[in-house]
């Protein structure tokens, strides 16, 4: 036995928590700058990259990924080496992993405005940049891990399982949704298509939610707030349940995102349950927090670190019930593609981690340079100027989203609708949008004035780094059990053994008559019963829980958290991936793209029209009113990305294809006021200037044949005549109304594009070399 | 072989059997944790995060100066 000197590795966690301040300002900015451009479309001054289109997703990847991300980076270095009582196993790991993560930080600040994008929500960036990803989350892994196993206290603390869930979950989502085959170093197209790919990037979408935006930070709310409070968190037995109900509900509830589209109704529907029920664990969790200030609720008052983590906690709870309450099909019927779901989210960005950011820094800074904060009251008065932000925020949010909501699906008694065109009900909101300005930019304020007060903090003392001593014990022998390794004795736990005894007879509770069923569920019964004499027994004597085995041993608990996080994205994803029978394979809409559309859509993913306007007509006869046909999942066979888009600031644009002339198009594009008075569309001139590059026509198309597009060769080698051809026509069209346009311009490309939507390839039919006739060359209806 | 498992199986079979599944689990740990187990079990546990530590000046020559925090 002998005693060991530990210091901690703090400045890591000094470093994390600069980045995130600083990404933190930027998020924010950029957010209250597209917030601005809502309102007055001028605001992009002309310039592309500055164009709301384009900076929307820097918005997103900033807030979610640097400045949420840094901040959770920070919090983790801090509490898994106090939890674990020992330094970070590799400095050199934990500065690649800042490092790295800043440089994919600021690649994604470069090329986002640019337009290189996958256009997926949250996983905008392109392929180099996710393979980095990979990387750098590999070495916080391995750093992360190897720490786990050098070790010197037995016992994982709650928090450390949120963390292991964190990082094990990430990896699977961005390894699946990320899978990609590249046309260019900075382009690729996802393997999926269609409804597959919408069902795989929102289960990406919303577990990048629960497992970036809510697990680590649950972690961090396990770890700091009994720090704060000064007492252990209220119930530890609630958070063991906490965690595992939330690991093994939230992979499900993806398809919350896509209800009454295209997706098959079962798994609309599974989703929408687990998404209702998860509002148990949520809360759970909340109240766990709240609770752990029994007895100490005078420090609310005084002390501003508490402050801010029970106000994000409070948030957390609101947030966790609004979710669920918008997952109901018929809620998310009136809110989805509405401005409630940008409510509903900055409540848990700006409200849940915000706050807790705040908080977690106003406690770490005075302890990270050995002083005290600069100024209680300064941090007083960001507190009131946050909240009352978020509030201006979501009841501006609310208010917008109900009202365009009931305004799309409003009808005369005669049955038609009562506002035909859509720009009526944007103008109605726009009062809410410089509300939700105003409600962003105090938010930013509130910001800036912790900026000045951490900043203040640091320079009035100097870097400390925490230590620790630890008595090391003689290695102790590693059966827990006489005779058995500690796997033997984890598979052949009591526990295990009693629930799979259950598990397998429940399977047969459907297959049987109910005088049967009644016997088998007489039998799971005194099966439990059994459980809980044998488990009561076992502690008496003394002898180590089959969880805490579990609980001592780092890789038993990831592999059990894998499978359960597995177990629901199989389930959920492998029946509409697998079967070929889950999508028809016919129809007129169903032929792939013609070259020139290809470009066309692909400039469509650049610009990011995606992320106001969807490509989903909803079974609502409002909608098919407005709209046309009903959306249908074979139509989008051949969608490498998805287009669905999540949000309608303009109409979807599904059945947009014949709707109006060429000319209407592009007069739309180069001054969306002249076509749509009112629209807060923003100008896209630059599409008139710049050229498409024409050699990449054939590349496209063989790209798209080995992702499975039925494309033959003759279709690759005449990609490029057929591209001029069908661009010529366009081109030719608007000469003829007085409009000059160069064949080859992005302009041209992206109007075949639009007048495609909803139909068949519209170019005319090219001689074919051989005479044959092919998919690609049959056309569809004009 | 898998494709064969799915093809051959009503798409709805494979969810239906995990939530059966997760009912399962959820109930065993929620009787585990609170029917098996005593609060006084997880005390030494949920003390975890309210060790203290004391605090190192940091600083690039390596030189250290202890203190007490707070």
């Amino acid at each position: 036995m002998q005693q060991q000197r530990i210091v901690y590795d703090d400045a890591i966690t000094r470093r994390f928590i600069f980045a995130s301040v600083l990404f933190g300002v930027v998020g924010l900015l950029v957010g209250c700058i597209v917030a601005a451009q809502l309102a007055w479309w001028q605001l992009n001054f002309g310039i592309p990259y500055l164009t709301f289109s384009r900076l929307r997703p820097l918005h997103t990847n900033a807030v979610i990924f640097a400045f949420v991300g840094n901040m959770m980076f920070a919090g983790v270095y801090y509490s898994t080496q106090r939890l674990l009582k020992t330094r970070m196993a590799s400095d050199l790991l934990s500065k690649i992993h800042f490092w790295g993560w800043q440089a994919i930080i600021v690649s994604a600040a470069v090329t986002l405005p640019l337009g290189i994008s996958t256009s997926k929500e949250y996983a905008e960036l392109e392929w180099p940049i996710d393979l980095a990803i990979a990387l750098v989350w590999v070495v916080f892994a391995i750093n992360f891990f190897w720490t786990l196993a050098k070790r010197n206290e037995k016992n994982l603390y709650v928090a450390i399982w949120f963390y292991i869930a964190t990082i094990i979950t990430v990896a699977v989502l961005h390894i699946v949704n990320s899978l990609a085959l590249p046309l260019g170093p900075l382009k690729s197209y996802s393997v999926f298509s269609g409804v597959q790919d919408a069902l795989v990037q929102w289960w990406y979408g919303h577990n990048a939610v629960a497992f970036f935006l809510t697990t680590p930070i649950l972690g961090i709310m396990y770890y700091f707030l009994p720090k704060a409070a000064e007492r252990p968190v209220y119930s530890y037995r609630l958070s063991i349940i906490h965690f595992w109900a939330l690991v093994f509900m939230y992979i499900w509830a993806g398809p919350h995102h896509l209800l009454y589209t295209a997706l098959p109704d079962w798994a609309q529907s599974l989703g929408m349950v687990f998404s209702v029920a998860l509002w148990a664990p949520s809360w759970g969790g909340m109240l766990n927090g709240l609770l752990t200030l029994r007895g100490a609720w005078h420090k609310l008052r005084e002390d501003p670190v508490i402050k801010f983590l029970i106000a994000g906690v409070t948030f957390y709870g609101m947030a966790t019930f609004e979710g669920p309450l918008l997952s109901i099909k018929s809620v998310s019927a009136l809110g989805h593609y509405t401005d409630w779901i940008i409510g509903h989210v900055h409540g848990g960005a700006l409200g849940w981690n915000g706050l807790m950011a705040a908080g977690m820094f106003y406690w770490l800074v005075p302890r990270l340079y050995g002083t005290k904060l600069h100024s209680v009251k300064a941090a007083d008065l960001h507190f009131w100027t946050s909240t009352v932000g978020i509030l201006l925020y979501m009841l501006a949010m609310w208010a917008s989203g109900i009202n365009q909501g009931l305004m799309w699906r409003a009808t005369n008694p005669d049955g038609t609708l009562l506002y035909p065109n859509f720009v009526e009900t944007l103008i109605a909101i726009r009062p809410m949008y410089i509300v939700r300005l105003i409600g962003g930019s105090l938010y930013l304020a509130g910001f800036l004035l912790m900026v000045w007060n951490l900043w203040k903090t640091a320079r009035s003392g100097q870097a400390v780094d925490g230590e620790t001593t630890v008595v090391v014990e003689e290695k102790a022998p590693e059966a827990v059990v006489v005779g058995k390794p500690a796997w033997v004795a984890i598979v052949t736990g009591w526990p295990l053994l009693f629930a799979l005894a259950i598990i397998g007879l429940s399977f047969f509770l459907g297959w049987s008559s109910p005088v049967r069923a009644i016997a088998i569920m007489g039998a799971i019964l005194a099966l439990g019963e059994f459980a809980w004499i044998v488990a009561r027994r076992n502690r008496e004597t003394g002898g180590p829980s089959w969880f805490a085995i579990i609980e001592g041993r780092p890789l038993a608990f990831t592999v059990l958290t894998l499978l359960a996080i597995l177990i629901g994205g199989v389930a959920e994803l492998l029946p509409t991936i697998l079967i070929k029978q889950a999508v028809p394979h016919h129809g007129e809409a169903q032929q792939p793209y013609s070259p020139l559309e290809l470009q066309g859509r692909d400039l469509y993913v650049r610009e990011g029209c995606y992320v106001c306007h969807s490509q989903m007509i909803r079974p609502f006869l409002a909608e098919t009113q407005r709209y046309g046909d009903v959306s249908r999942a074979e139509e989008f066979i051949y969608d490498h990305p998805f287009q669905w888009g999540s949000k309608r600031t303009g109409p979807d644009l599904h059945r947009l294809g014949g709707k109006y002339p060429n000319l209407w198009h592009y007069t739309h594009l180069m001054d969306p006021r002249a076509t749509s008075p009112g629209s807060n569309m923003p100008p896209y001139q630059w599409l008139a200037d710049n050229k498409i590059n024409v050699k990449l026509a054939p590349k496209k198309l063989a790209l798209m044949q080995k992702l499975g597009v039925p494309y033959t060769n003759a279709d690759v080698d005449g990609a490029e005549a057929r591209q001029k051809a069908q661009a010529e026509a366009i081109t030719a069209d608007l000469a003829g109304q007085g409009v000059q346009v160069a064949w080859d311009s992005e302009m041209v490309a992206i109007i075949s594009y639009l007048q495609r939507l909803g139909r068949g390839p519209q170019d005319v039919v090219p001689a074919v070399p051989d005479g044959i006739e092919t998919a690609s060359t049959t056309g569809g209806t004009p | 072989m898998w494709r064969q498992f799915y093809a051959g199986m009503d798409m709805t079979h494979l969810p239906l059997f995990t939530l059966i599944l997760f009912f399962a689990v959820f109930t065993g740990v929620t009787a585990w944790v609170f029917l098996a187990r005593r609060r006084q079990d997880y005390d030494v546990i949920s003390r975890l995060p309210l060790a203290e530590t004391v605090a190192v000046t940091s600083d690039s020559r390596g030189a250290r100066d202890h203190h007490e925090r707070e």
